[in-house]
């Protein structure tokens, strides 16, 4: 599976979750926007979390191996070995994610709106 | 009519009759014989037959009307028809949450109802009705309808009764052009005003069919054709024709009718476009940042899980927690902006595989998604988490590989590894397609619901003792991988184990399936029971025997996750029994995909050992089985319910004692604890339980206090030579014998014996074991009726539950004498068998 592949598998989760929730009648400029900005927000909360869950120390490790252009494996490498289990992570933000979505309550958001 | 008519020439005016005539008709006297005259008769002559004509005008209106409520009846029959299969298809059982989601209920209802469900889900977002008010609204018109059709009844009665002849004189009042009775009269008035409303409901103005020809006298009083015929198949090419012609009309004048989509799919209503606007009026940042907060809040409490359970931070003062966190929010902010200058902000740090299969996931899970599952998955995880932090895992080692593919999103990494997706988790090892058919199949039919809880375990013993069979090695056997343990009682060992849970639970039935379909056979049941109330598991059970594949994945996902994080760098014994008397170290360790057994040890020791323990790396054993064993003794009123467990009690220790049980020497290998189909089947009978763990008694202290060789520090080198601790009973330290039976005489239910002798023996193998010696005084001592019976079974629970007192050695010599033979010869069928 390449980057195009894999982004394409997270725009059939982003669909699925769309069309679960009612939101496929959007139009298709509106659901590109959603799927862009959720793929965006998404990543955003897992960098966020990985890094959460990284020791202080390893924490400081990780940003001057960013500084000093270590490759995306190495960095990787202080991930892993700081025993944080980036899959997991990842599951989590998304399932915390779907459900947020399938449970948010769009009536009344709107007429809050 | 009088003397005025009659003129003076004695002639009648009005008929002109003379006297003379009038003597001619008998001398009677007209003055009072008055008739009409022919014009008055002419007049009254066309009156009666305005009124019949106006009558029969009315019969017909009424007949049409009456045609046509029977029509809409029809109609309506079939509606509720429909309805009734869209409630089978998973209406009413939605009620619950449909005005919560109500768009997926479009997914159950019969395609029939479609459009009516789609009407009433725009009026439901439109007017915030309920769903189901609208959407049954028509059946209000039903009664109405009912009504129309009693009345239409009525004046079809009295106008037969008219027209018959024997109707009463009408009775013609000036102005007055009807002629029916006042009965026909209110009846055909109900009629109308119960058609009128339908009418008004309906959206039409007028139902009724209007007389093509004042004229025409030649009504046809048969039933008029069935035009409304729903049934399509019965209809002739006539009918048809005609009748699309009127529901044309009537769709066209109905469109707001609900009942009318049942008629015709093509001629579903569809939605305006609101809906579309609807979604159009969502605002996509605002949906993101809500989901946005959701996740936050979800991670973080996650986090705090975590941090409670490996007693990293115990998030008692949180606004402490807050300002300590200041600063480093403050650098993962400035880190995440630097990794998104560089990668991308759509990027993770992640591999390739790794986010595949986390989409995967959490896209399966969307799928699936419903407020039942979420509230399975919630309290799974509540169970679970719960559990974890009791159990305070001890020792994390770093993930073994999780990071080893870390790329970025758009890096071009190939993948390297998959996630196991619900059918590779049957890993099969080898097994061949009969066998992996074969389990299939049973893990189906439990999927399906088929076995009771008991046929479940009644089923997975004899799978069990199928393992124990070289020839039938099979059935389960192939699914663990068993090569390391070398022998397929280890396999057996660990699956009588694992019956404990099929006993209860089907979800653990396909749990264990997987679990050691995708890791191996040593992981040990113990944790399976420990993570779980019985209340979680049989909650779980009942909703992961209704859940989609899909759904049981995630079940699954979850709980391996969580037993790979429990068990990440514990250290396990266990022991096969008893054929091979092979015990097992293994050092367990979290894996990609879960936990990996990376170190085995193997060792021969005695049989009669109390195999599962779970030893921590000083070597103790941390397994602490006594909770389990409290929890199910409670479960089947043989522990007082508001028991806790504590180790240290007296109590507590003496029911421990009392319920210790081992398993059936030829059947369940190393049962640990009480399970119900021990209890309730008698898979185990106690008598030879109890003996056989009075075997080990004196040099064993019960409830497993012996530790064996420490695993520690070289454990992950497999051995078959440890080094037993003084304290371990060896064949060789237990030549000999003889040892004494604490408990002996404590339940006549149980038998048990006060003394047993060994002797050691070699196996065919090369190894040692034990058998027990002095077999031969043994009279037949009749343990019939003990649990055979609801009663026995209750007094045996009775006795159970008494005062438990600890009379040291004690029994008879008879009891003796019949343990020692039953021993004996289980013992030799054991042989036999193993």
């Amino acid at each position: 599976m390449n980057s195009a592949e894999l982004e394409k598998n997270f725009d059939q989760y982003l669909d699925a979750l769309m069309e679960k929730k009612g939101l496929d009648k959007m139009s298709d400029e509106k659901k590109a926007d959603f799927r862009e900005k959720a793929k965006e927000m998404l990543a955003d909360q897992f960098n966020g979390e990985v890094l959460r869950r990284l020791p202080d120390d390893k924490l400081e490790e990780f940003e001057k191996a960013l500084d000093e252009d270590k490759s995306i494996d190495e960095l990787g490498e202080i991930v892993e070995n700081a025993g944080v289990d980036s899959k997991k992570v990842l599951e989590d933000v998304l399932n915390a994610f779907s459900d947020a979505i399938m449970n948010m309550d769009l009536n009344k958001m709107k007429e809050e709106a | 009519m009088n003397g005025e008519n009659i003129n003076n020439s004695g002639e009648n005016k009005e008929f002109g009759a003379s006297k003379e005539f009038q003597k001619e008709l008998g001398g009677v006297a007209v003055e009072n014989f008055d008739l009409l005259s022919q014009e008055e008769l002419d007049k009254q002559a066309e009156e009666a037959e305005k009124t019949r004509k106006a009558l029969l005008e009315k019969w017909i209106k009424i007949n049409a009307t009456a045609k046509k409520i029977e029509q809409e009846k029809a109609r309506r029959e079939e509606y509720n028809r429909q309805k009734e299969l869209a409630a089978s298809g998973g209406i009413m059982r939605l009620t619950g949450w449909v005005n919560k989601h109500p768009e997926d209920l479009k997914e159950f209802v019969h395609p029939k109802l479609q459009s009516g469900i789609e009407k009433a889900l725009k009026e439901h977002a439109e007017s915030g009705k309920s769903f189901f008010d609208i959407l049954y609204a028509s059946h209000e018109l039903t009664a109405r309808l009912a009504e129309a059709e009693a009345a239409a009844k009525a004046a079809d009665a009295i106008l037969a009764e008219y027209t018959s002849g024997n109707a009463e004189p009408v009775v013609v009042d000036s102005g007055e052009q009807s002629s029916t009775s006042s009965a026909e009269f209110d009846a055909e008035k109900i009629a109308d005003a119960a058609l009128a409303e339908v009418d008004a409901e309906n959206g039409k103005d007028d139902l009724s069919y209007p007389l093509e020809d004042d004229d025409d006298y030649e009504y046809d009083i048969e039933p008029v054709e069935d035009e409304y015929d729903i049934d399509d198949d019965e209809k002739d090419d006539n009918d048809d024709e005609k009748e699309d012609d009127e529901e044309k009309d009537d769709k066209a004048e109905n469109k707001d009718d609900l009942s009318y989509s049942i008629e015709d799919d093509d001629e579903v209503v569809e939605l305006d476009d609101s809906n579309e606007a609807y979604n159009e009026s969502i605002a996509v940042d605002e949906v993101l940042e809500e989901a946005k907060s959701e996740i936050e809040k979800r991670l973080k409490e996650i986090r705090e899980q975590k941090e409670s359970s490996t007693g990293e931070r115990v998030d008692e003062d949180s606004k402490e927690d807050e300002e300590v966190d200041k600063p480093k929010e403050k650098i993962i902010d400035r880190v995440k902006k630097k990794i998104g200058v560089r990668f991308g902000f759509k990027n993770i740090i992640i591999g390739v595989a790794a986010v595949a299969a986390a989409i995967m996931v959490a896209k399966a899970a969307v799928s699936t998604w419903n407020a039942d599952s979420q509230m399975a998955y919630a309290q799974s995880a509540a169970g679970n988490n719960q559990t974890q932090t009791e159990q305070s895992v001890e020792s994390e080692q770093p993930a073994e590989s999780l990071g080893a593919q870390v790329a970025t999103v758009s890096s071009e990494t190939e993948v390297k590894a998959e996630r196991p997706t619900y059918n590779s988790k049957f890993n099969f090892m080898g097994a061949d397609e009969e066998v992996k058919d074969h389990t299939l199949d049973f893990a189906r039919e439990v999927q399906e619901g088929k076995p009771d809880l008991f046929d479940v375990a009644v089923r997975g013993n004899g799978e069990a003792q199928t393992t124990n069979n070289k020839e039938t090695k099979g059935a389960f056997g192939p699914i663990f991988d068993a090569s390391e343990l070398e022998g397929s009682t280890n396999v057996l060992s660990y699956l009588s184990t694992k019956n404990d849970v099929m006993a209860r639970d089907p979800l653990y039935m396909m749990y264990a399936n997987s679990w050691n379909g995708a890791l191996d056979a040593s992981d040990g049941y113990g944790l399976s029971v420990e993570h779980m109330s019985v209340d979680a598991i049989n909650e779980a059970a009942e909703k992961f025997k209704n859940a989609s594949p899909e759904e049981k994945q995630r079940i699954l996902d979850k709980i391996m996750a969580d037993e790979a994080e429990a068990i990440d760098g514990k250290t396990m014994q266990y022991a096969s029994f008893p054929a091979n008397r092979t015990y097992i170290t293994a050092h367990m360790e979290k894996g990609e995909d879960g936990v990996k057994k990376i170190a085995v040890a193997r060792s021969s020791k005695p049989e009669e050992f109390n195999v599962l323990q779970r030893l921590n790396a000083n070597g103790e054993n941390e397994f602490d089985q006594g909770a389990t064993k409290l929890r199910i003794l409670k479960a089947h009123g043989l522990a007082p319910a508001d028991m806790e467990y504590d180790a240290d009690n007296a109590d507590v220790q003496r029911l421990m004692k009392r319920y210790t049980v081992w398993g059936e020497r030829n059947k369940c290998g190393g049962q640990m604890v009480i399970t119900e189909n021990v209890v309730k089947r008698k898979v185990v009978k106690p008598d030879i339980v109890e003996r056989v763990s009075t075997v080990s008694q004196e040099v064993i202290p019960m409830n497993n206090q012996v530790t064996w060789n420490s695993p520690s520090g070289d454990s992950s080198s497999s051995s078959t030579s440890d080094k037993p601790t003084p304290d371990t009973p060896t064949p060789q330290t237990l030549q000999g014998k003889t040892m004494t039976n604490p408990w002996a005489g404590n339940n006549p239910a149980i038998m048990t014996e006060p003394t047993v002798s060994f002797a050691q023996e070699s196996t065919d193998n090369g190894g040692d074991r034990i058998v027990q010696a002095g077999q031969e005084q043994i009279p037949e001592v009749d343990t019939s009726g003990v649990n055979e019976t609801p009663e026995a079974q209750q007094d045996w629970a009775e006795e159970a539950s008494a005062p438990v007192e600890d009379t040291g050695t004690g029994g008879t010599e008879d009891q003796s004498a019949s343990s020692d033979a039953e021993a004996a010869s289980m013992l030799a069928e054991a042989e036999s068998e193993g």
